[in-house]
């Protein structure tokens, strides 16, 4: 996973998120979640909004599984439980496919 | 890779490790039952069971991501149901053509397992056969049905009425919630949603807790339940087949909604449902479900499944999994070493007391017997775990002999007697190859042709038996035919032709010792069955290598039996310690004939070596202190004990101090411990914590020559 210069904004994930990787993506979406939570309670969060959106880029992202898409789902929901929002950005075709044929599409507010 | 994902691949290898033990059970099942039927075909139940394997396989390949295994299955699946409702009728050539798939991906499966050669060719072969009295099962269905279909139609009623219940589209919904576990044990969702998509139109929508508290989460442990439409022909228990390894019952409801218009068809049905349930408007006819049966959620699994425990429900988490665990031989040969260490630590103990006054240390011994007691049963408990049924290797002869027959023209019944008798899972390896060369030998030569047996005025159709049974310490496993027997003037004449010593003098139990001499063979013609002379030499080998006897025993006319004695495990050995010097040996039981104390008269000297005459025969003396080099207390055979051992017909006479007691030693590796030891089979470790080396008798006499 690598996070850009504006990390607080924009994370990248890469490769598989799987049954098989979710135990190595968990901490740094974990730690990315912990920083979001940190900034909204020192009011960076004015900030953020200032200057854009909470994005999870998934353009680097391979194959994803009901695991995968699971620990996604979760993550962007305990933002919301706590006022925030992030929107995944860069959805691969075959991971947007793999995201409806698993039924999570509607989780993650994908337009087709 | 990262570390983590070294550990998750080691998890998912050990999923398929599983699926393919129970794909092997399945193929072998299957087998079992193609190869027993009668030949008026398969009963429901014979067919259900070959249809539940066929699927079992399919489901566990496309989960585990075998798709080129699910290819076969599928086909051979659809063929199995449509004879399981009548729609194709049963022919004996099905049963070579069905064995022909299960050899199929038998290939396969070894090729994904031990990474050999899969030959694509004889896959599209068998698809191609399978597919072909598919269609033509089909084409007859459709004749059927054009002919129903040509009769007035009398109404929209009757018409609606003359389709087939199971093939009117249904709409389901669905609601599975599947264990939390379910991601680590490899299940991938995504072949699970597609096998439904393959019954029809399929929406999937997944739902996930409002409330979870994201640093507290388990990434791999399962949250989410899925709710689904399927509009399909298929039927409820079609539906929960596709879920049988991932779902138990009670994790996924299934509900019938009744379609406004019946006869839409399954492209436009979906728009037209109304929300009537099946509670509300339960059909036993249409769904084949009994209203009587008030356990629910089980409802919808076929007849024959409700009680079933599948034995490829890998991952499933039902009593199955509860009553039986698998585990690698390695750890339970670990657990058997670690027995075998307690086992010599409670002779040690045993042995330390022994000197210490019994009625000072009343307390000490009673608990020692104790523990000799507890000991005893907890090493016999786990050399339980290692014995397996001799049906393992039972089980693949009815096939072969099914093929041999029909190669050779023979009408040939084969008998099992015993199967569930146990033995030691290294021993069933090692047995497997000595049976299938008695079992060719019996098909081969022993049996007539049926033309033969009529004028003989036996049973055309000849008979093999093959029996098992516990004796005392020793599995004893029989090979009976009802053949011609064996033909003494003919083994003598064959055996004096080679070379082979032999006289009209001999009893018939040394005559039929003679074809186990190697190279030996009375067969007219060499098939590629048998008659090479190469094989029942190897058999007595292997079967010695055992520690196993073989015997042979025959009739003119009625019959051979040849009867295999083996221990019941490798690992623990009947022997009798002796003295030489200092040393203590073990010799096993089962080499030993006899010991004496020779008369001094008895012995001789023959080319500078000492022999012991014994009832009309000299035997040559092996001195044990000579071969291994040490001090002895006895040096002249005439002042010792000769203990009399015999070999594949051979005898020697082993010259020892002393006699000492019979044990159960537990068999240790020298060679793994410390290096081979010419002579010797192993060691063991005696009460006293000493370590004594366990004779290898066949050594030994090769040693001395």
């Amino acid at each position: 996973m690598n996070t850009e210069a504006n990390e607080v904004l924009k994370t990248c994930l890469d490769g598989e998120l799987s049954m098989r990787t979710v135990a190595e993506k968990y901490p740094a979406l974990a730690n990315l979640y912990t920083r979001l939570l940190d900034a909204d309670a020192s009011g960076e969060q004015q900030e953020i909004s200032r200057r854009g959106a909470r994005e999870i880029d998934l353009a680097g992202v391979t194959d994803i599984d009901a695991c995968g898409c699971q620990l996604l789902v979760l993550f962007l929901r305990s933002l919301e439980q706590n006022h925030l929002v992030a929107q995944l950005t860069n959805v691969p075709g075959t991971i947007r496919n793999k995201i409806h044929f698993l039924g999570f599409d509607s989780e993650f507010n994908l337009s087709y | 890779m990262t570390h983590s994902d070294k550990n998750n691949n080691i998890d998912l290898n050990q999923f398929n490790q599983v699926f393919f033990e129970e794909c092997a059970e399945h193929l072998a099942e299957m087998e079992q039952i193609l190869v027993s039927l009668p030949d008026e075909g398969p009963d429901e139940e014979q067919l259900n069971a070959i249809f539940r394997a066929a699927h079992s396989i399919k489901g566990g390949a496309g989960i585990f991501g075998f798709q080129d295994m699910t290819v076969v299955t599928h086909v051979l699946e659809s063929l199995l149901d449509r004879m399981r409702n009548h729609e194709i009728p049963f022919s004996t050539a099905m049963v070579d053509l069905f064995l022909e798939a299960g050899d199929v991906i038998s290939m396969q499966l070894a090729g994904h397992r031990d990474g050999t050669f899969v030959r694509q060719e004889a896959i599209d072969l068998v698809r191609a056969k399978l597919q072909q009295v598919i269609d033509a099962g089909s084409v007859i269905t459709t004749a059927e049905s054009v002919s129903d279909e040509s009769e007035p139609v009398v109404g929209e009623t009757l018409k609606t009425d003359s389709t087939p219940p199971d093939k009117r589209c249904q709409f389901y919904e669905l609601e599975f919630t599947p264990d939390p576990d379910i991601f680590r044990r490899g299940v991938r969702l995504e072949n699970l949603f597609a096998e439904l998509e393959d019954l029809g139109d399929l929406t999937v929508t997944a739902g996930l807790p409002v409330t979870t508290d994201f640093m507290e989460l388990d990434p791999e442990i399962c949250v989410c339940r899925w709710n689904m439409t399927l509009v399909t022909t298929a039927s409820e228990a079609d539906i929960r087949d596709i879920f049988e390894f991932v779902a138990d019952v009670d994790q996924l409801q299934v509900r019938q909604v009744i379609e406004d218009n019946r006869e839409n068809s399954c492209s436009d049905i979906s728009g037209s449902t109304a929300t009537v349930t099946e509670q509300q408007n339960h059909d036993p006819v249409a769904t084949g479900e009994s209203c009587a049966d008030p356990a629910g959620a089980a409802t919808g699994r076929r007849a024959y499944d409700k009680n079933e425990l599948a034995p490829g429900a890998y991952g499933r988490r039902t009593s199955e999994a509860e009553s039986s665990i698998r585990v690698g031989v390695t750890k339970v040969d670990q657990l058997i070493n670690q027995v075998g260490e307690l086992v010599i630590t409670q002779l040690m103990l045993a042995q330390t007391a022994s000197v210490l006054d019994p009625v000072l240390h009343e307390s000490l011994h009673r608990s020692l017997l104790q523990l000799e007691r507890n000991t005893r049963d907890l090493q016999q408990s786990v050399m339980s775990i290692r014995l397996v049924p001799i049906s393992i290797v039972f089980s693949r002869f009815p096939r072969m002999v099914r093929e041999l027959a029909a190669k050779l023209g023979k009408q040939v019944e084969l008998k099992t007697i015993g199967d569930t008798t146990e033995l030691d899972k290294g021993l069933i390896e090692k047995i497997t190859d000595p049976l299938t060369h008695l079992v060719r030998n019996c098909m081969d030569h022993a049996l007539e042709i049926p033309e033969m047996r009529i004028a003989a005025g036996k049973d055309p159709a000849g008979t093999i038996t093959l029996r098992a049974s516990q004796i005392g310490g020793r599995i004893v496993i029989d090979v009976i035919d009802d053949g011609a027997g064996l033909n003494r003037a003919k083994i003598l004449s064959k055996a004096v032709e080679r070379g082979i010593p032999a006289s009209d003098s001999m009893s018939d139990e040394e005559v039929w010792q003679l074809i186990f001499a190697p190279g030996f063979s009375t067969a007219e013609a060499v098939t590629d069955i048998s008659g090479r002379g190469v094989g029942m030499d190897v058999v007595l080998r292997n079967v010695q290598a055992m520690s196993g006897r073989v015997n042979i025993s025959s009739e003119p006319g009625k019959g051979t039996r040849v009867t295999i004695s083996l221990p019941l495990t490798l690992a623990i050995l009947d022997g009798l310690s002796v003295a030489v010097g200092a040393e203590k040996f073990i010799i096993p039981l089962n080499s030993i004939v006899e010991s004496l104390q020779p008369s001094p008269e008895s012995l001789k000297t023959v080319n500078g070596r000492s022999v012991v005459h014994v009832r009309g025969e000299y035997i040559p003396v092996i001195a044990l202190y000579e071969l291994f080099n040490m001090d002895a207390l006895v040096k002249d055979p005439g002042s010792g004990i000769l203990i009399l051992i015999e070999v594949e017909g051979e005898k020697a006479a082993i010259l020892v101090d002393a006699l000492l007691d019979e044990h159960q030693v537990v068999i240790k590796s020298i060679e793994t411990n410390y290096r081979k030891v010419e002579g010797t089979a192993g060691a063991t470790i005696l009460g006293d914590g000493r370590v004594a080396l366990i004779l290898d008798v066949n050594s030994l006499l090769r040693m001395r020559k």
